[in-house]
């Protein structure tokens, strides 16, 4: 192993690790999921087919063959046919193994996927991370051409079967490839061609590529210099159908859709949660409009994202892909054990771990011989899936599907996946339990502890699929930029944060208001102005205490004092008088969330400047309802732009939240258990202002990903940046589902 | 209006406008140019807009209606338009378009503003299922649009055969084409104002919304060029803006940068006009007895851009080809990011796209040898595809040819990018005329020599070899450039040299002659970038050389500008509204001015990305040891006098590196 061998003191992981425990709630890998395919890898056997779905909110899983399960004893043959194809290269099972750089793996595992694809006659994507010499020796790989290039010439060009043109990726919609600098070590530096312990970000967008024309541009020019087929890697987003519509009209081989939860070394953890929707049904919307379009033959569609056992990969065909991707699943099977290290590089197994003297690495035969053993036994459960389905081979399975039965599958649903299901009992759309589960506690005090975009690494573990949804606004997804327009760069590129409340009265750099927490002390709340004013947000101290009358401006306070920033009265200060305070200072309402939160502040409506809707405060809806309401009634009534519309949230744990909360409708928000959270009295100021710096920069990542230049004028009640996962939230919150057209 | 549909696309564009001492312009010179760019399109969908064309001066509304429904749709319109107290006096066909006819309308007695009545037609064909669209109306204005090429469709039209004061035309490249119907072709028009544009708006939902609640456009068919023709329509016609201030809001510039109140207000009361997201948008309007032709660009210059004029004609497209085929000695320039271009044709150009004194010094007339023929044997590009003329270069190459000479080269993209993979050195290719996008892309030896100007991602990927342009290049000019020479005589545009980088013996040197717009050198990992600013210094005229952003997220390499570039240009500088309300709050805090600086890097801190550091000084002798031979070269390969290079290398340059995590790079009275 060419750079194994210059490394000292590695040390080797030559049998697998005890696999961490982890209910289906707190990991979509969960340790039963990689039990099952670490048994497959070592002994090379099927298990069962017709597996029932685990999780009643993943979509994938309320849809099924209408099979009872069948256990199998492992001896079992199949007489299918799995041979398929991209563009004209034949595969001996529709399988692909996802892009994963040599960077991001730690050589070993790449070179082990590279042998596996030669050996079963698959194909390996080497992901954006140039070509490790050992990989290049190998015949079925498809090389990467990503923002960055990294490594690329045209002899690594030649090198592939194919070339993947990476637009976008399903663990992070909108954001480009990220090598932590603490990865970024002497081998990596010299196949990236970039300095030793910088972090390796590359552009969110191709900054060739900022329309469909200008990618077919792209796949012309590599066409031109290769003379070799180009596939183009999307996630799956908002005008999925319609990209990939475009793309293949571009004249590209294929498209790989990558799903929401996808695997990843490193990403925002707020983009891997928010960003993106389900491989289910962007693959079934794409493949309904190319046929619809008359593009669909000869045109290869490749899904991945969340693929988790041959079931999977069977419905996702019968909704219309040729080939799935497997990626999260292949490192399970050499060892992988979910410990969610990727980025630090500190990869108990050895499989993506930093390359360096004293480096943990997996062994190469232990993971070479599990990964075959695992997709031969993947195979074999695929074969017997369409012997029982009676197919007879397994290009006859795609698009089939009136093969599917659905539970609880309606409405918006059923038209996007052909599928019906009926609902006995409807899914709660809320759970209880709290919101700070482990990883949002970890999060936040990351947030507290860093003051920059929190990184994390493989898919996500965020509602609803995974977490049970306790929220509204756990339904919902925003959108990530994909070719037809490109991404904003939020490290290193102009995003506007800025928001101009009461008119411009209240001008701030961010659209966050510190709201204390009931514990706090005097002294807590007084830090707390002050990191207000300092960061140029303001602070919203209605039924607090003031201690001192610094930082007036940056106030909203329910007694008036000279100078203050705002004024904030409840329904019952007003006492239903007809006119409120004279002071020169912008006035708010507070309110419960009402289901038309305008109609009693109706009096007032040429003399405040907004309202402030409040959970806190026991209400008649969902604060969610009760914004989309408050921006439509004020739109309706031509003075949207005159009045403000706040949200508190209490429930408001990221970044994420707020953002949502904006596209609903909510020109800004007002955060408090998060702070809580994350925030001690020891060192309250610093972690105070980590937290806005975390939001603020996670914020600008969201609004990069959406390809958003602009917060104020753009997001702030744009309900087309989001799409719902369920129809019901559609109706409640006038946002249209995931795979709609 | 509150769930919105919506249909990416993207495309070719144009406008023209004729001087107001010039005369008309022929629809013939018109297709011609939207041709020269045909592969910006898909065949299904294109168009043209004409201001007073013929002299027509009677108000006319034209309409798409599905034929089996025509006469519910007549039923319809009449009903409607009595009600506005409006008559039809004439009903021409004129033409067909699959299942679609085309019907013009001449009316009378409209007296004012009849947007109202119209948006009222068209909400109530759009809730019978589409059946039938009015897609333009007004005074001065006519569209042509169908399904096809633009040559195709002008030929339904007889588009050639007219002359009209101004034009916009569109070629377009739909994702799907939902019933292939005409009504999702561009121009998109209403009341004497017609828009096209290419790229996608993240505002779409937001801009959409807006119209629908507040003025009752409901039916929208979903596309940018739509809501743009609708929100400029309500800003200058019925909310009275002029066209200058309505097009500053559309524009969207970053308010980071922005102190001026008057357009802070501005901004904030008109948000919901705010267009945001990758756009060029090319307008035509008929405003208070005179026509106008807008061109703007967004703020982040995503979208091509080329503006032209040669005396009688202002030109605005996206590919130089298309004002070259029809005015091939033009002067060309770019909009800068988030400029906008504005002729009128009573009071000529009110807005250049850049300032002034920077399209006067450094976009001059450029003569540039265009040999219509060569004796030799040398490639003809005139009407080849790129494919050819590859082949064609390749074959004389493999031939034993060390130089190849192509001329009238008119947008033919990817010039020598089938050459790489046969590993090719000493060959030196000359370029005549006007090559494509995506010129020697993956380049590892080759010299390719420009006479003119280069367009968008020249030199992308580029190992080896050098490329020469005589004239300016445009936009994302040596991404990931990693070995090898690329001078250019004039200007670059934006994202020049953005992932520049080195390894083992391999640096890459990128040289501008003139200057460039923003986020020169972003993510920089290595190599060298120069920027001389040649004219200016021959002129004796400090400019600056550079946009914004420069050097944002550089990791490695050295930048050289000649001349002082404000800090504030450099790398992704905090707003400095921001940091006089950090200083206000610290000192309303009680903490000593000593301590402001170690505040401003608490609060700025950031893990991810530092910001660069600059220096302003001569350059050292190791530096010059390093530069001058390169500079030298420069100058011999594009006829510079070396007496010129020694001067410019005495010169102090501002001298753009990475930063450092933790270490703060401006005191915070930079800011104030």
């Amino acid at each position: 192993m060419h750079y194994v061998e210059r490394l000292d003191n590695v040390r080797i992981i030559n049998s697998f690790l005890k696999i961490l425990n982890k209910d289906y709630t707190r990991d979509f890998w969960s340790s039963n999921v990689v039990s099952e395919i670490r048994q497959m890898a070592v002994t090379g056997r099927p298990i069962r087919i017709f597996r029932r779905g685990a999780r009643i909110y993943r979509i994938l899983d309320r849809l099924s063959f209408g099979k009872d399960e069948v256990v199998l004893k492992g001896d079992e043959t199949y007489n299918s046919d799995l041979t398929s194809y991209i563009s004209d290269i034949e595969l001996a099972a529709p399988i692909y193994i996802g892009d994963m750089s040599f960077g991001s793996l730690s050589g070993v595992p790449n070179v082990v996927v590279a042998e596996a694809a030669d050996e079963l006659n698959l194909v390996a994507g080497t992901g954006e991370g140039g070509l490790h010499p050992d990989v290049a020796k190998h015949r079925r790989i498809f090389v990467q051409w990503a923002s960055a290039r990294f490594g690329v010439d045209i002899d690594v060009l030649m090198r592939g079967l194919g070339i993947v043109i990476k637009i976008g990726q399903g663990a992070k919609p909108g954001i480009g490839g990220h090598l932590p600098g603490s990865k970024v070590t002497g081998p990596i530096s010299m196949v990236r061609r970039i300095p030793i312990g910088v972090d390796a970000l590359s552009p969110a967008p191709h900054h060739d590529i900022y329309s469909i024309e200008d990618l077919k541009q792209r796949i012309d020019a590599l066409k031109e210099a290769t003379g070799k087929p180009v596939l183009v890697k999307i996630a799956a987003t908002n005008y999925a159908p319609y990209i990939a519509v475009g793309i293949a009209r571009m004249g590209a081989d294929g498209v790989i859709i990558d799903g929401h939860g996808a695997g990843t070394g490193a990403a925002p953890h707020v983009v891997k949660d928010n960003v993106g929707i389900p491989i289910e049904l962007a693959v079934a919307s794409v493949d309904k409009m190319l046929r619809r379009e008359g593009l669909r033959d000869g045109f290869t569609v490749v899904a991945s994202g969340r693929v988790s056992s041959a079931d999977d990969a069977a419905k996702i065909m019968a909704l219309g892909a040729d080939v799935v991707a497997l990626g999260t699943s292949i490192l399970n099977s050499m060892g992988c054990i979910m410990a969610r290290t990727c980025h630090t590089g500190n990869c108990p197994a050895g499989i993506t771990s930093r390359l360096a003297d004293g480096s943990v690495l997996v062994d190469h035969d232990l993971a070479k011989r599990a990964v075959i053993n695992y997709l031969k036994a993947f195979q074999a459960e695929l074969g017997l899936i369409l012997d029982n389905l009676g197919l007879r081979s397994v290009r006859e399975l795609v698009g089939r599907r009136d093969l599917l039965r659905g539970y609880c599958i309606n409405n918006e649903l059923t038209k996007i996946l052909d599928v019906e299901g009926d609902c006995p009992s409807e899914l709660p759309l809320k759970n209880s339990g709290s919101v700070w589960t482990p990883d949002y506690s970890i999060y936040a005090s990351q947030l507290a502890k860093k003051g920059d975009v929190v990184i994390s690494s493989m898919g996500s573990t965020g509602p609803p699929e995974v977490e049970p949804p306790k929220r509204l606004i756990d339904w919902l997804r925003l959108d990530g930029a994909q070719v037809t327009k490109p991404s904003i760069d939020p490290y290193r590129e102009d995003i506007d944060m800025s928001v101009y409340l009461a008119g411009g009265r209240l001008q701030m750099s961010a659209p966050l208001i510190i709201r204390p927490l009931t514990g706090w002390g005097l002294e807590q709340i007084e830090k707390a102005k002050f990191v207000a004013h300092l960061m140029d947000l303001a602070i919203d101290l209605y039924g607090f205490d003031n201690p001192s009358s610094r930082h007036s401006s940056r106030i909203m306070w329910n007694k008036w004092t000279s100078g203050i920033g705002a004024i904030v009265l409840s329904l019952s200060d007003l006492h239903g008088m007809k006119a409120v305070y004279e002071y020169d200072s912008p006035i708010y309402i507070r309110l419960p969330p009402l289901l038309n939160p305008i109609k009693p502040i109706e009096p007032y409506l040429n003399q405040v400047s907004g309202i402030i809707i409040d959970d806190a405060l026991s209400g008649e809806v969902d604060l969610e309802v009760s914004v989309v309401n408050a921006d439509l009634e004020l739109r309706r009534r031509g003075i949207r732009y005159g009045m403000d519309v706040i949200a508190h949230m209490t429930s408001l744990r990221s970044s994420g939240d707020a953002v949502k909360l904006a596209a609903l409708g909510a020109d800004a928000v007002e955060v408090s258990s998060i702070i809580g959270k994350a925030v001690t009295i020891d060192g309250f100021e610093d972690k105070l202002i980590n937290i806005i710096n975390g939001l603020r920069r996670e914020m600008a990542q969201l609004l990069g990903a959406a390809g958003v230049y602009t917060y104020y004028s753009t997001i702030v009640g744009n309900r087309e940046l989001l799409r719902a996962l369920d129809p019901r939230v559609k109706e409640l919150l006038k946002v249209k589902v995931a795979g709609e057209w | 209006m509150v769930i919105v549909n919506y249909y990416p696309s993207s495309c070719g564009i144009l406008g023209i406008i004729r001087a107001s001492n010039a005369p008309g312009i022929r629809g013939s010179d018109v297709v011609e140019a939207i041709s020269a760019v045909k592969y910006r399109g898909a065949g299904l969908g294109a168009g043209y807009a004409a201001m007073r064309i013929n002299g027509h001066n009677k108000y006319k509304v034209g309409l798409f209606a599905v034929n089996e429904y025509y006469g519910d749709i007549e039923n319809l319109i009449t009903e409607h338009l009595d009600n506005g107290g409006v008559k039809v006096v004439n009903v021409k066909v004129r033409g067909r378009v699959g299942k679609v006819i085309d019907i013009e309308y001449e009316l009378e007695g409209v007296d004012g503003n009849i947007d109202d009545l119209m948006h009222g037609i068209n909400n109530r064909l759009w809730e019978l299922g589409g059946i039938g669209r009015i897609y333009y109306w007004g005074k001065h204005l006519t569209v042509f649009k169908g399904i096809g090429h633009p040559d195709e469709v002008a030929k339904v039209y007889g588009v050639n055969d007219y002359e009209a004061d101004a034009w916009i035309a569109h070629t377009r490249f739909p994702t799907n084409s939902p019933g292939h119907l005409p009504y999702w072709s561009h121009p998109f028009a209403l009341n004497d104002t017609a828009v096209v544009h290419n790229g996608e708006l993240s505002s779409y939902g937001v801009n959409a919304v807006h119209l629908g609640v507040t003025m009752g456009v409901k039916g929208l068919v979903g596309t940018d060029s739509e809501v743009v023709a609708y929100m400029f329509n309500y800003l200058v016609k019925v909310i009275g803006l002029d066209v200058e201030t309505a097009v500053k809001v559309l524009v969207n510039p970053s308010l980071r940068g922005v102190t001026d109140p008057w357009l802070i207000r501005l901004l904030n009361e008109y948000r919901w006009a705010r267009l945001d997201g990758p756009f060029t948008i090319i307008m035509m309007v008929h405003h208070m007895n005179d026509i106008y032709l807008i061109a703007l660009a967004d703020r982040f210059k995503l979208r091509p851009v080329v503006v032209g004029y040669d005396g009688q004609y202002y030109y605005a497209a996206s590919e130089e080809a298309e004002i070259r085929a029809v005015s091939p000695n033009a002067r060309v320039w770019t909009l800068s990011p988030g400029g906008y271009l504005i002729v009128s044709l009573k009071r000529g150009v009110i807005s250049w796209g850049r300032p002034k004194e920077q399209l006067d010094v450094f976009f001059p007339i450029r003569s540039f040898p265009r040999p219509r023929q060569i004796s030799g044997d040398v490639v003809n590009a005139e009407g080849l595809g790129y494919r050819e003329v590859n082949e064609e270069i390749l074959k004389r190459i493999m031939n034993g040819s060390r130089l190849v000479k192509v001329i009238n080269v008119n947008g033919q993209r990817f010039i020598g990018v089938n050459l790489p993979r046969y590993r090719l050195k000493g060959v030196r290719v000359e370029i005549y005329g006007t090559p494509g996008n995506a010129l020697a892309n993956l380049n590892n030896g080759i010299e390719f020599v420009v006479y003119g100007n280069a367009q968008d991602d020249v030199a992308d990927t580029m190992h080896d070899g050098k490329v020469i342009i005589h004239g300016d290049a445009r936009d994302v000019l040596g991404q990931t450039f990693q070995g090898g020479k690329i001078f250019v005589r004039g200007n670059a545009g934006n994202r020049v040299g953005v992932q520049m980088r080195e390894y083992s013996s391999k640096r890459p040197y990128l040289i501008i002659g003139g200057r460039v717009d923003d986020y020169l050198g972003e993510y920089m990992a290595g190599g060298v970038i120069m920027i001389l600013g040649i004219n200016a210094y021959k002129a004796g005229r400090e400019l600056e050389l550079t946009g914004n952003y420069v050097g944002s997220g550089m990791v490695g390499g050295r930048i050289y500008v000649r001349g002082k570039v404000d800090y504030s240009k450099v790398g992704l500088a905090p707003s400095k509204h921001e940091i006089k309300v950090l200083a206000e709050a610290l000192r309303e805090e009680g903490y000593p001015e000593d301590t402001f600086n170690e505040w401003l890097s608490r609060v700025l801190q950031v893990s991810h990305v530092p910001r660069p550091m600059a220096d302003y000084r001569e350059l050292t002798e190791d530096e010059v040891r390093e530069l001058k031979p390169i500079l030298l070269d420069y100058a011999r390969e594009l006829n510079i006098d070396e007496a010129l290079i020694d001067d410019l290398i005495g010169e102090r340059y501002t001298i753009i590196k990475p930063g450092i995590k933790g270490i703060l790079t401006q005191d915070y009275k930079g800011f104030e």
